[in-house]
C-alpha cells in the first residue's frame, strides 16, 4: 500500500469519527413538533412526520373514516371539500383554519397530521407522491404594513417584528426568506430581520431598484452620472457587492442564468446574457422574456414558449393561443422548484390588470387556466402548490392538481416561503 | 374509532420480515450515513440534512425495504443521490459568488489536517458522480467491489475501473499541488 493510500484512508477514518462525532449529537428518533420560537437550527427527524402521513393514508386506503371526537381535525377548504385527519401522536401547530373565521388554535396542541408531498427523481429513492391538498410545509414570513410576521410550516404565526412604517417615498419589499431570516428593502435600507429583531443595512443607493433575486443575494441598480444608464451588481446577503454592470435604462434584467444576468434590451428587442466583461445576444428578434431558469432562459415568440440555452441551442416547449393577446400581457412568475411547471400571470388587455393564472407543465406541454384576483403574487411552494398572496385577499394555497385552496387567515400582505 | 390506524411510533416498532424494526435500522444505519456525508459535504449541517432525509425516505418505503435482504443499501443510494442534489446546488451557489470574489485568491498557510481534509474530499466531490460514490463507498463504508457495485448500479469491472480513475486523479491533483 502506497503512501498515498495510506492518506486516504487516514483521511476516511477521521471522516467517520467527524461523522461519528455530528451523529451523536442528534437524536434521530426524537418526536418533532415543538412550537417553534428559537433559532431555525433545530433538527427535526422529519420522518416521523411522513410516518404520521403513511399512517394516514394507509388508513385511508383500508377504508376507515377517521372521525375521532378527540384528537381529530377537520379543514375545510375555499371550494368546500372537507378533510379529516387524526391525531397519531405527533404534536404540531394548528395552523390552517377554514374560512369560516376560526380562530387559530394555540401552538402546540394535539392536532393533524399535514400531509407530505415528495418527489424523488432519481433512483433508488421510493415512490411517494403528493397525497393531498394540505398545509404547506415551508416556513413563511408576511410583510404588512411594517409588520412582519414568522410563521410555521402551516401557517401560523410565531413571532412578530415592526418595522418602521414604510414612508410615502418609498414601499417596503420583503426580498428573501432563509434560515429564519428575512431580508427587507426598503429605500436606502435593507433590512435584516430576525425573529429577535430587524438590523437596518445602508446597502441600496438612490433610486436603487431590486431586479432578480437568487439563493444568495439579489441584484440591484444604482444610478450613475450618466442619467442614461444604470449600474447593477449583485449583491450578496452577507452585503458584499460584486463588480457593476452597466444597463441603459432600456435593458431590463428580468432573471439570472449561470451567473449571468439576464436582459431584456426594449430598444433592440433583443434577450441578452450580461456579465461585467461580457455581453452575449441570445436571442434577436421580438422574443418576449417569460422567466428564466438555473441554466436556461424561456421566451415566448409567435405564440411559441421556447427554452434558450446560454449557448443558444433551443427547443420549443409549446403553444400558446394568441387568443391570450400580446406577450406583454403575459408575465411568467416562476418556475417549479424541479423546473417541470410554469406559472404565468395573465393581464388585462385593456387595463393590464392580473385576471388569471396559466400553469405550464413544461414536461408535456399541458395548459391549465384559473382564475386569479388583480394584485396576486405566485410562489411556488414545492412542485405542485402555489402559494398565492396579494392585496386583496388573504394568502392562500392552491393546489393546481385537484384546484382547491386553502386559506391562511392568519397572515396578510406580502407573504414568501422559506428558501431552501 | 381508530383502530386501523397505526400511528408513526407503532410502525416503527413493527418488524420486517427480516425480523428488524425501523429503529433497529435507524440505530444501525444513521451514523454511517452521516460519516458518508460528512466526508464528502465536509460540512456537518448539510451531512445531518441528507442523513435525515435519507431516513424519512426510507421509512416512507419502510414497507419495501425493510423487507429487503439490505435496506442499508438502499439508503446508501438514496444518500448519495441526495449528496449529489446538494452538490448541484453548491455548483449554482459558486456561480453566484463568482460575481463577487472573481479577483480573489486564497491561498491556504501551513494547511492544518483539517484543511488538508477538506481539500481531499473537496476533490472527491469534484470527480465525476460514480467515481465519487466508489471512492466514498470504499473508503469511509469500507465496502466491498461487488457491494458497490449493487449500491451504484453497475458492473463489478465498473466499480474497478471507476476506483482505479478517481485514485490515478486524485493523486495527479495532489501531487501537482506539493
Amino acid at each position: 500500500m502506497n503512501d498515498f493510500e495510506d492518506q486516504i484512508r487516514a483521511s476516511a477514518e477521521r471522516a467517520r469519527q467527524r461523522g461519528a462525532a455530528v451523529a451523536a449529537g442528534v437524536d434521530p428518533m426524537t418526536p418533532i413538533g415543538r412550537a417553534r420560537s428559537g433559532p431555525r437550527d433545530d433538527r427535526n427527524p422529519r420522518w416521523i412526520l411522513i410516518a404520521g402521513s403513511v399512517a394516514v393514508v394507509a388508513a385511508g386506503i383500508a377504508g376507515f373514516f377517521i372521525v375521532a371526537s378527540q384528537g381529530s381535525d377537520v379543514a375545510v377548504t375555499t371550494d368546500g371539500a372537507q378533510t379529516s385527519t387524526t391525531s397519531l401522536g405527533v404534536t404540531t401547530s394548528d395552523s390552517i383554519r377554514s374560512d369560516t373565521g376560526d380562530a387559530p388554535a394555540a401552538l402546540g396542541t394535539e392536532a393533524s397530521v399535514p400531509a407530505i408531498s415528495t418527489s424523488d427523481e432519481e433512483a433508488g429513492s421510493p415512490s411517494t407522491r403528493p397525497i393531498a391538498a394540505s398545509p404547506p410545509q415551508l416556513d413563511l414570513v408576511a410583510l404588512d404594513a411594517g409588520l412582519l410576521t414568522f410563521t410555521d410550516s402551516d401557517g401560523l404565526p410565531t413571532s412578530t417584528v415592526q418595522l418602521q412604517l414604510p414612508t410615502p417615498a418609498f414601499a417596503q419589499r420583503l426580498v428573501h426568506y432563509s434560515s429564519g431570516v428575512a431580508y427587507v428593502a426598503e429605500g436606502f435600507f435593507l433590512y435584516v430581520v430576525r425573529p429577535d429583531g430587524p438590523v437596518p443595512i445602508e446597502a441600496l443607493g438612490p433610486f436603487s431598484t431590486i431586479g432578480p433575486v437568487s439563493d444568495d443575494g439579489f441584484w440591484r441598480s444604482v444610478a450613475t452620472d450618466n442619467i442614461d444608464r444604470v449600474d447593477w451588481s449583485f449583491q450578496d446577503f452577507e452585503g458584499n457587492v460584486g463588480p457593476p454592470i452597466s444597463l441603459a435604462l432600456s435593458e431590463q434584467p428580468f432573471g439570472e442564468v449561470s451567473g449571468a444576468l439576464a436582459v431584456l434590451a426594449r430598444e433592440d428587442s433583443q434577450i441578452l446574457l450580461v456579465t461585467p466583461d461580457d455581453r452575449v445576444v441570445l436571442t434577436d428578434g421580438g422574443h418576449f422574456p417569460l422567466t428564466s431558469g438555473d441554466d436556461t432562459v424561456i421566451v415566448l415568440l409567435d405564440g411559441d414558449v421556447i427554452e434558450y440555452s446560454p449557448d443558444r441551442s433551443s427547443r420549443t416547449l409549446l403553444s400558446i393561443e394568441e387568443s391570450l393577446g400580446p406577450a406583454s400581457t403575459l408575465q411568467a412568475t416562476a418556475i417549479s422548484q424541479n423546473q417541470e411547471k410554469m406559472a404565468i400571470l395573465v393581464k388585462d388587455r385593456q387595463t393590464y390588470e392580473v385576471v388569471g393564472l396559466i400553469i405550464v407543465d413544461l414536461v408535456n406541454g399541458d395548459r391549465t387556466d384559473y382564475p386569479l384576483d388583480d394584485g396576486s403574487v405566485v410562489a411556488w411552494l414545492d412542485n405542485s402548490r402555489l402559494l398565492i398572496s396579494g392585496t386583496l385577499s388573504a394568502p392562500y394555497v392552491f393546489d393546481p392538481t385537484d384546484s382547491s385552496t386553502t386559506q391562511l387567515v392568519s397572515i396578510a400582505g406580502q407573504v414568501l416561503p422559506e428558501h431552501r | 374509532v381508530c383502530d386501523g390506524v397505526r400511528t408513526g411510533a407503532q410502525l416503527s416498532k413493527d418488524k420486517t420480515s427480516q425480523g428488524s424494526t425501523f429503529e433497529d435500522f435507524v440505530a444501525s444505519e444513521f451514523k454511517q450515513i452521516v460519516a458518508l456525508a460528512v466526508a464528502v459535504l465536509r460540512n456537518d449541517e448539510e451531512a445531518l440534512d441528507v442523513a435525515q432525509e435519507t431516513m424519512t425516505r426510507t421509512y416512507a418505503a419502510w414497507s419495501d425495504v425493510g423487507d429487503m435482504d439490505r435496506p442499508g443499501a438502499w439508503a446508501r443510494r438514496v444518500a448519495l443521490n441526495l449528496i449529489t442534489d446538494v452538490l448541484r446546488r453548491r455548483t449554482r451557489r459558486k456561480r453566484l459568488h463568482l460575481r463577487l470574489v472573481r479577483e480573489k485568491q486564497v491561498t491556504a498557510i501551513n494547511p492544518s489536517v483539517e484543511s488538508l481534509d477538506d481539500a481531499f474530499w473537496g476533490e472527491v466531490a469534484a470527480l465525476p458522480r460514480r467515481q465519487r460514490d466508489a471512492i466514498a463507498l470504499f473508503y469511509v463504508h469500507d465496502l466491498g467491489i461487488a457491494e458497490i457495485a449493487s449500491i451504484v448500479g453497475v458492473a463489478e469491472g465498473t466499480v474497478k475501473s471507476d476506483l482505479s480513475r478517481a485514485r490515478k486523479r486524485l493523486q495527479e491533483t495532489f501531487r501537482s499541488d506539493e
